[in-house]
């Protein structure tokens, strides 16, 4: 009789233990999920302080491209002529020159390849009327695309802006490591 | 025999416990590297962006991280600036786009052709740490009698001792 009621005693305290060890593990996976959810969403909302310094610093590229007689137009000059829908003086159109230099660049400052560090790059040039609203994007190129996108795993990235009434003409480049 | 099993309790508790807390700093460990590594990447671009707008190589204007490659050939060519760059261990700025297949040092020979892509003002030792960062290569031409600033994409490489980007 008594080792039946020690046995009991023994198993009760079992389960305690057990139900003890689960709600600590079940809270523990809770915290995890938050604080991973926080840096995640922190790691995309962030710029990448090299790709920010790298658009910066292009933006000021002189092109070849001359939109107002004498002088040629710095690529920012070009995102914003490309979005009015001016013409180079030579009849190139300001846009196509725009989606070269800007495919040239990324392909020798970021080269991307399956056998390379970075997997994947993705520049994408466009008009937000609301940089609150995300729906307000209106592409004006389309997206310069270098590599595999399916062999990333790291992504950062970063934008450049300048003002165009009412709202901003953003570069935004994503990349992608293995 | 309650004494035993109170001490088994706090036993398995406490190694419970071990566990999730070296759980726990592997994984804030893993996010301590990140943002170690975030905090170099910015500290290489602030020391660059230190030395592109130094008087000695800033474009004139308001050009942010431009530097002004007139300048920097005027200053390679002399030597008592060798010593002069509190980068220990090299400095070379080189353009990035237009690319070149190859290095080709710039000289006056060279220089505004579009056929040198290097300026090594100081050549880089071993041992040392490349930090490195773009900035917009500017350079005075001229086109129908009006100056202009001919602008290309390129970077300084800083050579520095292990420690001092710390």
């Amino acid at each position: 009789m008594r080792k039946i009621i020690k046995s009991k005693h023994a198993q009760q305290e079992i389960v305690g233990f057990v139900i003890i060890i689960v709600i600590v593990a079940v809270i523990g996976v809770i915290f995890l999920g938050i604080s991973l959810r926080k840096s995640r969403t922190q790691d995309m909302s962030t710029d990448d302080a090299e790709i920010a310094n790298f658009l910066s610093t292009s933006a000021k590229y002189t092109s070849d491209c001359v939109l107002k007689e004498p002088f040629y137009a710095e690529l920012q000059d070009l995102i914003a002529g490309c979005y009015s829908g001016k013409m180079c003086s030579d009849n190139r159109n300001s846009c196509d020159v725009l989606e070269l230099v800007y495919k040239e660049m990324t392909e020798s400052v970021w080269p991307a390849g399956a056998d390379r560090p970075i997997k994947y790059t993705k520049l994408m040039i466009y008009y937000q009327a609301n940089s609150e609203d995300p729906s307000t994007k209106n592409f004006i190129i389309e997206a310069i695309e270098q590599g595999n996108s399916e062999q990333c795993s790291a992504r950062r990235s970063g934008k450049h802006s300048q003002y165009k009434y009412p709202g901003n003409l953003v570069v935004d480049l994503e990349i992608c490591s293995a | 025999m309650k004494i035993q099993e109170m001490s088994f309790m706090l036993i398995g508790l406490v190694l419970f416990f071990i566990i999730a807390g070296i759980f726990f700093l592997v994984i804030s460990n893993a996010g301590l590297r990140k943002s170690a590594a975030t905090l170099s990447e910015t500290k290489a671009i602030s020391t660059i962006s230190r030395l592109a707008s130094s008087p000695e190589f800033s474009c004139t204007g308001s050009k942010q991280l431009c530097v002004d490659t007139d300048k920097v050939l005027a200053l390679k060519q002399r030597s008592a600036f060798n010593n002069y760059w509190d980068t220990s261990g090299g400095l070379v700025i080189k353009q990035v786009y237009p690319k070149l297949n190859n290095e080709i040092e710039c000289d006056i020979g060279n220089y505004g052709t579009g056929e040198c892509n290097k300026y090594t003002l100081k050549s880089p030792g071993s041992g040392f740490i490349e930090i490195s960062s773009n900035v917009i290569l500017c350079r005075k031409e001229s086109k129908e009698g009006y100056s202009y600033d001919k602008c290309e994409l390129g970077s300084i490489s800083a050579f520095i001792e292990k420690g001092e980007e710390e």
